[in-house]
Parts: C-alpha cells; structure tokens; sequence
C-alpha cells in the first residue's frame, strides 16, 4: 500500500505489493483489509482444526458406555475448550473478520476499512486471546473445567485454570468489539458514490446489522468476564451465595451477551447465503428490502430473549412467560429470509455448483436447526429438554450446519476471487457430500437420545443410549473426512489450480469488477454506482 | 475528505463556562435534595439530577449539540439496550 | 506502514466525522460496560435497601463532593482546551491540558486517600472484617470498590491519553486545522465524567 501504490494499479494484486516489509512481516503488519482478511482465514483454520479435534475425542469418548479413552475430569474440559475454542475464536469472529474482511470494502467500493490499523490491531487482539485460550490448557492447575459458559458459582470455586481462559474471552470480545466499530463506521462513511443504502449488498447488511449487535453486546460480556475475574481474586461476592450474591445474576449478565451473540453467529451466514442465492439462480433476488430489514429485526429482536437460556434456572414465572413468547418473535424474520431465500431461487435458471449446494444445505440444516429451537423455546417442553443433547443437536444445526456450512459456502464462491485460481470442482463436490451427510448422521441422533433423556456434557450414559451414540460417533468420522478432503482440496487450489478470471460465477457484485485476486487498493478509481446489486438480464 | 468541523463556530468559552456552572449548582443541588431525606423518591431525584448534568455534559462539552443526527440518533441504543436489560433482569427480580 | 505513507493517506482521507463516529461506538461499549455492572446495583439495592442506606453513611460525603467538583472542572478544562487550539492558541491549550491532568491526579489521589482510610479500618472485599457484617453491606462495599476501581482506572487510562495528547500538541502533529485526536481524548474524559456524575449519587447519598 501507499508508495507502491502507483505501481500497485498496474496489475500488481495484493499478494505481491506488501509495501516495505518483507516476507511474514508484511503479513502481520499489514493494514490492508485484503491481508488481514487471509491473516484471519489463516488463523480461523488454525483454530477450528483445534476445537474439531476436542469435539471428535468427545464423540471418541462416547462411542459406548463407561470409560472409553479420557476420565470424567478430561472429558469436562474437553468440552470446555471445545466450546470455548468453537465459539469465541471461530464461529463469533469467523465470517466477519475474515470474507467480511476481504469483502465489505470491495462490495461498498471503498479502498479499505475505516480504520486500517484498529484492524490490524483486532487481528493481534485475536491472536492474543487465541494463544492465551489454548495455554491455559498447560498451565496452572489443570484446564479449565466449568463449559464455555462459566457458570458462578463453580467457575469462582474451581480450582483449574478458569481465570485465565476467562481472561482470553474477554480479550477476544473487545478484538469482536473493535471490528464491529469498524465496521459500522466503514458503511456509514465509505461507501462508493451511488451506492446508496438499499443498493448494497445484502452480505454488507447483514455485516452492518452484525456489527452493531458486536459493538452493543459485547462490553456486558466483558464486565461479566471481569467480574469472574475480580471474584476469583479479591472473593467480592457478587455471584456468591455464602456472601449475599446471586449467581443466577451471573446467568443473566452472561446471556444480555451471549444470547445477541447468536446472532453474531447466524447474520452474517445468512448474509453469505443471500449473496449465493441470486448468483447461482441468475435472477434478482426476491425481497431486497425485506432480507435488509430482517437482519436489522434479528439484531434487535436478540436482544429481548435471553432469559430462555434460564429457564430452569429459578428465574420468576414472569419472566418465564415474557422470555419465551419474545422467543418466538425471533422465528419471524427468520422465516422471512427463507421463505425469500426460496423464492429467489423459483423460476431462477439454477446451476449447482459447489456454493450453491453448501447453501441449499444450509437452509435445510437450518431450518431443522430453528424449528427444534420453538421446541426449546417453549416453557414446558423445555423443562423436559433442557441440559440433554436435544440441545446440544439443536446448537449444532444452526451453529455448524447454518453458519459453518454457509461459511463453507462463502469459502468456496469468494475462493476465486481471493486466490485468483478455481478449486476441483468434482473433489469440493465430494467432500460437500461427506460433510452433508457425515454432519446428519452425526448430530441427528442427539435429537433422539437427547429427548429419551441423556444429558449433555456427561463422560457416560446408560446403555440403553448406545447404538445411537455409536452411529454419531461414525457419522463424526465421516464428518471428519469431509472436512479434510475439503481444506485438502482447497488448500491445494492456492498454487495448483486453473487460473480464474475476474468473474467466473458471472457475479454482478463490485468484487467482481476487479482483478483476482484484487490489486492493493481495489479499484483502479473509485466505481460510480447507478443499480441496485443483483441485476440480471 | 471534509476538512470544515461542522458547526463548531456556535461554541465558545462562555458556553463552556455557563455550562460548568450549571454542573456545579446541579451537583449542590443533588447533596442537598440528599439532606431532604425523601426516602424512596431521593433515588428517582438523584437519577433524574444526575441525568440532567450528563446531558449537560453531551450536548454541550461532548458537541453532540453540533454533531450530525447519526450521532443524536445512534446514542439512543445503548441507552436503549440497557434499559431493555435492567428492565428484563427485573422482571425476573421482581416477582422471584 | 511507513512514517510518510502513513502522513499520505491521512492527508488523502483525513475523515473527522469517521473518526469521532469510531470513538463515539466504543463509547457506546463503555456505557455498556458500565452498565453491566449497574445492573448489579440495581438489584442489589432493590433487595438490601437499608443495608445500603447504613452503608453508605460510612462514605465520606464531602471528599466525594470535593472529587466531583475537581471532575466537572477537569471537564471544563478539556472542552476549553479544544477550543482553545480550534483558534490556535497552543500555549492556551497546552496549560488547559495539563490542568485536566493535574486534576485527573488530584482525583485519584483523593480515590486512594479514600480508599487507604477503609483499608486501615479493615474494609476491604473478603477482609475479615467485611465477613462478619450482613449481606447487604459485602455487596455493597463490593460494588464501592469495583465500581469506583473500574471508574478510577478510566481516569488512569484518561491521563495517559492526555499525556499524549500533550507531548503531540507540543510537537505540533496535532493543531487548529487537525484536532480530532484531541477531540476524541475529550469525549473520552467527559465519559468519565458522567459516569462519576451517576457514581456519586448512586454511593455516597443513599438516603
């Protein structure tokens, strides 16, 4: 950037014009969005490979009854870091920091983000807490044992290394905060001449909507992380029953957080989907404005639901009724973006390539996902569910079969335009195959054993649950294949596959107007828009 | 790309000084509502003080007076979101 | 980066209204956070209000009246500091400048004063002290010490600022055409501001 840039715009892309710095210091000082973006990339993968292992030892564990590899104890903190890792380092950062990264710049026509060097700096934030997450694994007293959602009064009494696994969430939340800021302050200011609010890009909407569900909903994470902290060193007493406090305050403070951060999870998959859609079915997509808005009503409506994350918790009869019918709210712009998502693609001429396939599963993954969460949703049968693998099954059809699969997607239709070269059509194929099928095979039976009553996060079950834990156990190893055969197949495109042009899915989005991968600041100058973004003939 | 600081033509150090003095009165005003002892209503006083000279404090040193409406729009929601939580949170408090 | 590439693209977009709109969400964020831990007060004073009430008549009232008229004036100070360097009176700025930070000092040296005297007394979270008194009063001098901490270490962190902000007036990086670092750094020292202005109310007048 900057002084090469002259020589940048003459067909230098990104990769070869790292301004002063040489080698892996131009990476991880870059500023350019387009760098810190793969930086992310990078580093997600990293960590998704960390958290997937912890989740096939898990299923490794409960492939029958009794002690199978790992004792109850390891098996607590298993889970722990599985979750830990799975949602504060890839699925809450995941598509954001990295294709929103790449791509928020280039689809609203701008040269960068707003703030170039916060950028970078959330990047450095994310390693921190990254590193700090996976060390608190090795030192102290033992890993962390206490689940992702560090329930008081146990995490201030534990005595493993609780403090600063906390301590790296919390550094993890204000890297989310910092790009959100980012973020909503590059829409407001950056956008290219024309390109007016309702002209942009659906995937940016629902990045905008993301980012100000980052900026309002993580500093109550935070407090409540530091307040753990806080209580494990000075015994303050907020969350201690001994000393007048009430933990189920922690529960509320931990959810006003961690319940938008959900949405944090979904939108911008959703966002990915809505960019696929249009693309693959060659027509406009069906209700430009109502997709726009739903991502706003999903942000706002989130903030209103977290008490259903308590509802055995021995919160008020109140709150119970007023929580739960707000919960149903949430299926409303949700449903609205499906039923759009379907009808862009009637009528569409469809192609079913890679992306789109990862899409098609996403609304079908989803849709289970969110039909069972009215199941959780609803007072009494929540009773019966709650803490089972039925929830565990639930979380995991939206977390992993929505937003993962999405992100799959988006991987997979943006990978063109990111590394200049086009993955084995037949091997991505394959390996959607694999995941589509090992993921069903996997997460389906916690339905059942979940609603005959095996609870979550126990080392052990009853034999009478065996046969179906032993087919999810099976179905993670065929998971497991597909995701190898997938990064394998994309990992090995970087430098061996044909080269792509600029536009090879025919695109109509600003990304695609320029070179792949994109020279260092974009755009040669800066595109003047005069449509709306998914105008096909 | 906009060089001009927009409306900062209107403030001045009259303005600031007016307004430090409206700070102060409003702070002796709280301490000695305090003295009143109204019991149940001094917290709603104290709040509603205390109020007042945060909104002293934006419109004037913090120039939201003079900032566009995205600014003045924007700074509703967090209020908003933490009103929503403590209101929620109450819910359940209350009636537990 | 480079030094100069840097200077180039602030001279290509130098976006004040972006910048105070950064600095304005992460107020947001601190508000939030602040806000958290308001929550706790709430419904710990709904429950325990005469405890609170007994409490916090073992403040000292006048050291918290000193401390929110050495703030409001600190706030005073900074807002004319800007001003002052909007009409390029850098000397003028720089002395207000430095008489925020003297009474940011002030501030937390009054905090600590306050603070030691409750120590020496033995108050202090999970003292033993502490232990033997009812819930009410652990929560609140919990909430005392968390909140007036976080609230003092703002105050640290807004000094530093302003340190900065000091050695770049003098270097002239920051002057009358291009301020909004300086701008930010207020908005930054108000919002603690009028977090105290919520503070003290809400512990040293509990009537």
């Amino acid at each position: 950037m900057g002084e090469n840039s002259e020589s940048a715009m003459q067909g230098k892309n990104f990769y070869e014009s790292g301004g002063t710095r040489k080698g892996i210091l131009s990476w991880i000082f870059t500023t350019d969005h387009k760098r810190i973006g793969m930086l992310y990339l990078a580093s997600l993968f990293i960590f998704f490979t960390a958290g997937a292992s912890f989740g096939l030892l898990m299923r490794l564990e409960l492939i029958a009854p009794g002690k199978t590899i790992v004792t109850a104890s390891t098996y607590n903190s298993f889970f722990t870091l599985h979750g830990v890792i799975m949602i504060f380092l890839f699925i809450i950062p995941g598509i954001p920091v990295s294709l929103g990264n790449f791509f928020l710049p280039l689809q609203i026509g701008a040269r960068d983000v707003a703030f170039p060097r916060i950028n970078l700096f959330s990047w450095w934030l994310y390693m921190t807490g990254g590193i700090l997450a996976l060390l608190s694994l090795f030192t102290g007293d033992g890993p962390p044992d206490t689940g992702w959602t560090f329930y008081a009064p146990y995490s201030i009494r534990t005595g493993t290394n609780v403090s600063l696994a906390v301590f790296a969430a919390f550094i993890l939340g204000f890297s989310s905060i910092l790009t959100g800021l980012n973020f909503v302050t590059t829409v407001h200011r950056l956008r290219a001449p024309g390109m007016s609010w309702f002209r942009m890009p659906l995937f940016v909407w629902s990045l905008y909507a993301t980012a100000w569900v980052q900026v309002l909903a993580t500093p109550i994470l935070g407090i409540t992380l530091l307040l753990i902290i806080i209580e494990r060193f000075f015994g303050v007493g907020f969350f201690d029953p001994s000393k007048g406090g009430d933990p189920i305050l922690y529960q509320h403070l931990f959810w006003i957080y961690s319940h938008p951060a959900v949405y944090i999870m979904i939108v911008p998959a959703m966002g990915v989907v809505t960019e696929i859609i249009p693309v693959f079915a060659r027509r406009t997509v069906f209700g430009y404005k109502a997709i726009a808005f739903s991502s706003l009503g999903i942000a706002a409506v989130g903030f209103f639901v977290w008490g259903h994350h308590m509802f055995t918790s021995g919160i008020s009869d109140t709150s119970k009724a007023i929580f739960s019918l707000l919960t149903f709210l949430v299926a409303i712009p949700s449903g609205i973006k499906v039923f759009n998502w379907v009808a862009s693609l009637y009528r569409g001429s469809i192609k079913v390539d890679t992306p789109l396939l990862f899409v098609i599963s996403f609304v079908f993954l989803f849709c289970i996902g969110g039909l069972t969460g009215l199941i959780n949703g609803t007072l009494a049968t929540n009773i019966h569910i709650h803490g089972t693998h039925f929830i565990v099954a639930h979380f995991h059809y939206v977390m992993f079969g929505g937003t993962a699969f999405a992100f799959f997607a988006g991987l997979h239709y943006w990978f063109p335009k990111m590394c200049g070269r086009m993955y084995s059509e037949a091997r991505a194929k394959t390996a959607w195959f694999f995941l589509f099928i090992g993921f069903n095979i996997l997460y389906f039976p916690m339905f059942i054993v979940g609603w005959q009553g095996m609870p979550r996060r126990y080392y052990d079950y009853l034999p009478m649950f065996h046969t179906l834990n032993l087919i999810s156990t099976i179905g993670s190893w065929i998971l497991a294949a597909g995701l190898i055969l997938m990064f394998v197949n994309l990992i090995r495109s970087i430098t061996k596959g044909e080269k792509a042009g600029s536009n090879p899915w025919k695109g109509t989005t600003l990304e695609w107007t320029v070179p792949s991968p994109p020279p260092a600041e974009n755009f040669d100058e800066i595109p003047v828009v005069t449509h709306g973004p998914y105008t096909y003939e | 790309m906009e060089r001009k600081h927009e409306g900062h033509e209107a403030a001045s150090y009259k303005t600031y000084i007016f307004t430090w003095t409206a700070l102060v009165l409003l702070a002796a005003a709280t301490i000695a509502v305090a003295e009143l002892h109204m019991g149940a209503a001094s917290i709603v006083v104290a709040l509603l003080i205390a109020s007042l000279k945060a909104a002293l404090i934006l419109y004037f040193f913090m120039h939201l007076r003079y900032e566009k409406w995205f600014f003045k729009l924007a700074f509703l929601l967090p209020i908003l979101v933490f009103m929503f939580s403590i209101g929620f949170t109450f819910l359940d408090v209350l009636y537990r | 980066m480079t030094e100069e590439t840097l200077h180039k693209t602030a001279e290509v977009h130098r976006d004040y209204t972006g910048s105070k709109m950064g600095m304005w969400l992460f107020l947001f964020t601190e508000m939030l956070l602040f806000g958290g831990m308001f929550i706790l007060y709430a419904v710990y004073r709904f429950k325990h209000p005469e405890e609170f009430h007994t409490s916090a008549q073992d403040l000292d009232t006048t050291i918290g009246a000193i401390n929110t008229l050495i703030l409001l004036t600190s706030s005073l100070t900074m807002a004319l500091s800007i001003l002052a360097l909007q009409k390029g009176k850098k000397r003028l700025s720089l002395v207000f400048q430095v008489l925020t930070i003297l009474m940011g000092a002030a501030f937390l040296g009054n905090k600590s004063l306050e603070w030691g005297a409750k120590f020496h007394h033995g108050m202090y979270p999970n003292s033993a002290y502490l232990l033997t008194k009812s819930s009410g009063e652990i929560l609140f001098y919990g909430l005392y010490f968390v909140m007036t901490g976080i609230h003092g270490l703002h105050v640290l962190i807004g000094i530093g600022v302003l340190l900065f902000m000091v050695l770049f007036t003098m270097r002239g990086s920051i002057d009358s055409t291009n301020f909004v670092k300086l701008e930010n750094s207020g908005l930054y020292w108000h919002f603690v501001d009028i977090v105290w202005v919520y503070l003290f109310p809400l512990f040293y007048l509990i009537t």
